[in-house]
């Protein structure tokens, strides 16, 4: 039997990891989707950056799935208050994906120009409107979130969605839009040739640039423009049956969400991993080299989910209007005993995903040309 | 920890009471008569919903059984019957479907968790409002994709599999042939 404590942290890394692998893999789908109409001027050329991500999109949309399953059990108080307070925000970004499946699937069913270029904008919104809220959803943890919780512990949300787009939300959205696009823009650099494959590079590295400046930029707004951070009052027992309303927190002046870096001076990595990997996608997309951009924007992407969690710990999601009911990995999680069985579960179902999912684009690797698009020209998207 | 595992089955009901009074403790006898007539759920809408759910799940079973032999045979297009049951067969997916969410969620009232959390205390403190609207939103955006939907699903039926392109199929030899003939006259 594994000890409470360390069941609550394992779950703390398990959903980084699922939505770190959410953005790694789906995040290059929407990145490509979301730049297509741009770097695609020909409709062959739009098929085949479609085509690109054609065998692998649903399965990477899967990672999203899992992450909101793994986030509903894990930490059910989490996903009661993100769900409902930010409603329309997440029916948004549900709207906008529906625009993806459909938009796969009708677009080059019918030759007509008219239809097919509304079908790519289609695409496009669906890439790059989930994106950017879940950038700014984000941002707007670091500000706190304004819900309080009853007595029985239910949640009630009292912001409304425009209070969501502050301009600090906003530009962490447009650190994870550049980001994401960053990284389709170097998927479509690995998988396609010609002039799509420069255009690709060029706004690969336009994006790089815009993810550099805005995630040093938040990090800036967050050290010196007078962000509250929260912590949690000591003595607080990490191992106790987890309860929301049983803790104090203080919000802790400037720069106080920084606090954990110097404390475990390690989780520095993640900052400078992400500030790197952007380097490394600016120079490969210059140099034409795909590998090092999609190398760079791998880390970036890692990096900088990492930074925010890093940053946040042990906090998930703070109360603006009641800090004390703050929630955090340590008491809006499952019972131990539904943490047990999913440890169990996950431990064998994850590698079993991860060795049919490296499987799958083994088999589907090769750049999409052209002329594959036009030999192909009903069996693909 | 004695007392409350005493009391632990109790403890829902208690929860159910919260609907009529804000204090427990100090409930009335209309409270908790009110408070025990919700956990009588609509006996006859369970009972033909029930019924509807398998009855479709029968008669699917019926025709499976009864098309699986006519495709072996290979004499479907003989028996027009058969044809006529599996195109009328087509909603009872979804009746099978819609009476059976009825009779689990309805039939559960007012319970989410049967005995431990009652619907009017797991339920969102979202407003009437933003569920409408989210309602009114999914039924027109999806009532567009109908419409697309169909448009594509005619189109292609009529098609057939001439839509392939393999070149093997009527469409597309009616096709090759009057290109020909138009050539030959000219």
């Amino acid at each position: 039997m594994i000890e409470y404590e360390l069941l609550k942290i394992i779950w703390w890394v398990l959903v980084g990891v699922l939505l770190i692998g959410f953005a790694l893999t789906d995040g290059f789908d929407m990145g490509s989707m979301a730049l297509m109409p741009f770097v695609g001027k020909t409709d062959d050329e739009r098929r085949a950056a479609i085509n690109t991500i054609a065998p692998h999109w649903e399965g990477n949309q899967v990672w999203f799935v899992t992450a909101g399953g793994a986030l509903f059990a894990a930490w059910p108080m989490v996903y009661a208050t993100a769900f409902s307070g930010m409603y329309w925000a997440l029916l948004l970004v549900l709207f906008a994906l529906f625009l993806r499946p459909v938009g796969f699937d009708y677009r080059s069913k019918l030759q007509n120009t008219q239809w097919r270029n509304s079908w790519d904008w289609g695409l496009c919104i669906g890439g790059a409107v989930p994106a950017l809220v879940f950038g700014v959803a984000f941002g707007n943890m670091f500000l706190g979130v304004p819900f309080t919780l009853d007595e029985t512990v239910r949640s009630t949300y009292t912001g409304s969605f425009f209070a969501l787009l502050n301009p600090f939300a906003l530009v962490c959205g447009i650190v994870s839009l550049s980001m994401l696009c960053a990284h389709g823009g170097a998927w479509l650099m690995l998988r396609t040739d010609g002039v799509l494959r420069q255009r690709s590079a060029k706004a690969t590295q336009l994006m790089g640039i815009l993810f550099l400046v805005t995630f040093l930029g938040v990090g800036a707004w967050l050290y010196f423009g007078g962000i509250e951070g929260y912590t949690l009052v000591q003595p607080f027992n990490t191992n106790a049956v987890a309860n929301p309303l049983a803790k104090e927190v203080l919000t802790t002046g400037n720069h106080g969400w920084m606090n954990n870096y110097s404390i475990y001076p390690i989780t520095m990595l993640a900052p400078i991993s992400a500030i790197f990997g952007a380097i490394l996608i600016i120079f490969g997309a210059g140099k034409n080299k795909a590998g090092v951009s999609f190398t760079g924007s791998t880390l970036a992407v890692t990096g900088s989910i990492l930074t925010a969690g890093f940053a946040l710990f042990p906090f998930l999601m703070p109360s603006s209007i009641n800090p004390t009911v703050s929630l955090t990995m340590w008491d809006a999680v499952s019972s131990k005993n539904t943490l047990t069985v999913m440890t169990v579960v996950a431990s064998i179902f994850v590698p079993i995903i991860l060795i049919y999912t490296t499987w799958c684009y083994y088999k589907m690797w090769g750049v999409i040309t052209n002329k594959h698009v036009q030999d192909n020209s009903h069996s693909l998207y | 920890m004695a007392s409350f595992k005493e009391n632990q089955k109790d403890l829902g009901y208690g929860l159910l009471l919260k609907k009529y009074t804000e204090n427990v403790t100090d409930a009335s006898e209309a409270h908790i008569q009110a408070a025990t007539k919700d956990t009588i759920p609509n006996v006859t809408a369970l009972f033909f919903s029930f019924r509807a759910m398998v009855a479709s799940g029968f008669l699917m079973l019926l025709l499976f059984i009864l098309a699986t032999f006519a495709v072996a045979k290979r004499n479907a297009e003989n028996k027009p019957w058969l044809l006529k049951f599996a195109l009328f067969a087509l909603p009872l997916p979804w009746i099978a479907a819609q009476t059976g969410w009825y009779v689990a969620e309805g039939g559960r009232q007012p319970w989410t968790i049967g005995e431990v959390l009652p619907t009017h205390l797991s339920a969102s403190s979202l407003s009437t409002g933003d569920v409408w609207g989210s309602i009114i939103a999914l039924a027109a955006f999806y009532t567009v994709l109908l419409i697309i939907e169909m448009y594509l699903m005619i189109k292609f039926s009529r098609l057939g599999p001439s839509s392939l392109h393999t070149g093997k199929y009527h469409f597309e030899k009616l096709e090759a042939q009057q290109a020909q003939t138009g050539e030959n006259q000219s």
